[in-house]
């Protein structure tokens, strides 16, 4: 004790449980999963652009009633074929000038337009405001997508748990159906359905929904495979918890990030089936309009007036962009080992 | 091996068989018949011109006469077409499908593998992400949006080629890009992923580390390596571009099987939509078939005998 150092004493200092415990504390507060996945999400800046654009769209469309400037039925034969024309601003493409004959006339004084009135992206054959026509469009292709992606999940997931579930001799049952449905082209069993049940947005949305959940099975039924054998699922079951609440308390919760994702990319494939249904002419009946027949009205004449061509082919494409973007964003934030 | 390939071809023929089945019965629940504009018609002129089509018959009896037929090869009789057999007016027309889809699929793949490659040799670089942003266009934008805007520039307003017309190779070269996008979006992105995962593993560190040069590197180890599953997606690929070979066709005006499709369905012409229903079915079936035969001997570590379970 000898050789001890001479210490003085008020350098020494006692400590104390409380001390100690605030060395084990984290500086930072530790994150769920889902805070997790949405800071991932957040940082992202390819995904936050994509998010702000679809979100501001779906807004678009269901605010389309108080936004769209006219109604986009309504005719008016006389004002027909109206080039672009944004207020009276002079901006190429949008001054209410079209080529005749190789010279440029102001279509709006030829057809005694009066002065304030203008149409921002013109107006079709039938004097049809296309920007109404466009937001409606938008909106009516958007709610197909949306609700044929939610039948398919309501066919997709469950049949998919069952199947994976109950294995044997029903996930055998089960996967051949689901063999035999997709050997068929989906287009084509979506075209033959709507022959069957006439054209009309009702049959399209069943159309794609009862193609679209095929994905959608096969996913979920990998997945349930693989959970089921967790101890957490035998726990339940054997503390004698039903399937069904197993199911939703257990599975459906660890099966969310597949199922969002795969949602993500049914999304743009509905939109597509729509627009292509649309297109060809099975599709959503007149006079209502779609992204897929303003696309098909504006080819038939984009000869002479490529205007009503280009507004619903660059929303069609912004929409399957932003979508495709966002479900890969969504991927990588979910499950950032994955590198697709 | 063998073994497997006959039990594919037993499934093959039951897959086919439910198709037909399926078909032949929506077909019966359409509403409308091809006769009901033909006001016309006296009644017993019908019931000629429905005894002529075996439409007399009850349901099940027509259909095992279609079963029966179909054994045969045969497809039936158009509507729509002075009574063309299917069969004839399907072989007479796939000439100018295959060949713009052959077209476009080579095309896509080639590109899409030059695309997937550079970006991952060029991972995290303003190449990576120009040649990832090419990538992603060809996936998202529809065939038929594509095919109008080749149209209209291309064709319209340069005058390189002609605007709907089926003559010639030139006259094939815009269905063909309009259909290539699409497989060259999905295997450029395919090919990016197994390429960067080649490129991170040992043997790759090997080569290098013997003082080949990087590009040595990737054409002789990487590329080969990441090409193995590239083949896993040449069926969904097919189906891409028969779906967007019904619209581009008809943009076009080639006259190929899926423009034939979109017209039997608007004119109600069922043997046809049948026939080719069937038939492109088989087409998938076949090559789904072929491309899995195709991996198992490409990737012997594939061992496809043991039921595919996953």
């Amino acid at each position: 004790m000898e050789n001890l150092p001479n210490i003085s004493k008020d350098k020494l200092k006692l400590v104390t449980k409380t001390n100690d415990q605030d060395k084990e504390k984290l500086d930072t507060p530790s994150l769920t999963y889902m805070q997790d996945v949405r800071r991932r999400l957040f940082s992202n800046k390819v995904s936050m652009v994509t998010l702000t654009i679809l979100v501001i769209i779906i807004l678009i469309s269901i605010l389309a009633p108080l936004i769209a400037p006219h109604d986009p039925n309504a005719q008016q034969v006389t004002y027909a074929n109206l080039p672009p024309k944004l207020a009276q601003l002079n901006i190429p493409g949008f001054n209410g000038f079209q080529n005749q004959n190789g010279h440029m006339v102001d279509a709006y004084k030829q057809l005694n337009v009066p002065k304030g009135q203008y149409y921002i992206l013109g107006t079709d054959y039938l004097g049809r405001d296309l920007l109404s026509r466009i937001i409606y469009g938008t909106r009516l292709s958007l709610f197909v997508a949306f609700v044929a992606t939610l039948v398919d999940l309501i066919i997709g997931v469950p049949y998919g748990i069952i199947s994976g579930w109950r294995g044997g001799r029903v996930d055998a049952f089960m996967q051949r159906f689901i063999e035999i449905i997709s050997s068929v082209p989906n287009l084509i069993v979506v075209i033959l359905m709507i022959s069957v049940l006439q054209p009309g947005i009702t049959s399209i949305i069943l159309a794609i929904a009862v193609t679209e959940w095929v994905t959608m099975a096969r996913l979920v039924r990998a997945q349930t495979f693989q959970l089921k054998e967790q101890e957490y699922i035998l726990a339940a079951r054997t503390l004698g918890e039903s399937s069904f609440k197993i199911a939703m308390k257990h599975l459906i919760p660890n099966l969310s990030s597949t199922i969002i994702i795969q949602t993500m990319f049914t999304i743009p494939t509905a939109i597509f089936f729509e627009a292509f249904l649309s297109y060809i002419g099975i599709g959503v009946p007149a006079p209502n309009a779609s992204l897929g027949t303003l696309l098909s009205n504006g080819q038939l004449s984009f000869r002479f007036l490529p205007y009503q061509m280009w507004a619903p082919a660059i929303i069609l494409s912004i929409i399957m962009i932003c979508t495709n973007l966002l479900g890969d964003g969504l991927r990588d934030a979910f499950d950032p080992q994955s590198d697709h | 091996m063998t073994k497997y390939i006959l039990k594919r071809i037993l499934y093959l023929f039951i897959t086919l068989f439910i198709v037909a089945t399926i078909t032949f019965f929506l077909m019966k629940l359409l509403p409308g018949t091809p006769f009901s504009n033909q006001n016309r018609l006296a009644p017993e002129q019908l019931a000629l011109v429905k005894k002529q089509y075996g439409l007399d018959q009850p349901i099940w009896i027509q259909y095992l006469k279609y079963l029966d037929s179909l054994l045969h090869g045969n497809l039936g009789t158009s509507f729509q077409f002075n009574n063309e057999p299917v069969t004839e007016l399907i072989t007479s027309r796939l000439a100018p499908s295959m060949q713009i889809g052959a077209q476009a699929m080579i095309l896509g793949t080639i590109l899409g593998i030059l695309l997937g490659a550079v970006s991952a040799f060029k991972k995290d670089t303003w190449v990576d992400t120009t040649a990832t942003f090419f990538s992603i266009l060809g996936l998202s934008i529809p065939s038929f949006v594509l095919a109008i805007v080749l149209q209209f520039y291309l064709a319209l307003k340069w005058g390189i080629f002609p605007v709907a017309l089926w003559k010639n190779f030139q006259s094939s070269i815009l269905p063909t890009l309009a259909l290539a996008a699409l497989p060259l979006g999905n295997i450029a992105r395919f090919m990016r992923t197994e390429m960067v995962d080649v490129l991170s593993s040992d043997y790759i560190e090997l080569a290098k580390a013997k003082g080949n040069s990087s590009w040595q590197v990737v054409a002789k180890h990487a590329l080969r390596n990441s090409l193995i599953p590239i083949i896993t997606i040449i069926g969904p690929m097919a189906v891409g571009i028969m779906t967007g070979s019904m619209v581009v066709e008809n943009i076009f005006s080639i006259p190929g099987i899926g423009d034939q499709f979109v017209s039997s369905i608007i004119t109600n012409d069922y043997p046809t939509i049948m026939g080719l229903t069937i038939f492109y079915s088989f087409l998938l079936i076949i090559i789904y078939l072929v491309v899995d035969i195709l991996y198992g001997i490409v990737d012997p570590r594939i061992r496809l005998g043991n039921g595919g379970k996953e």
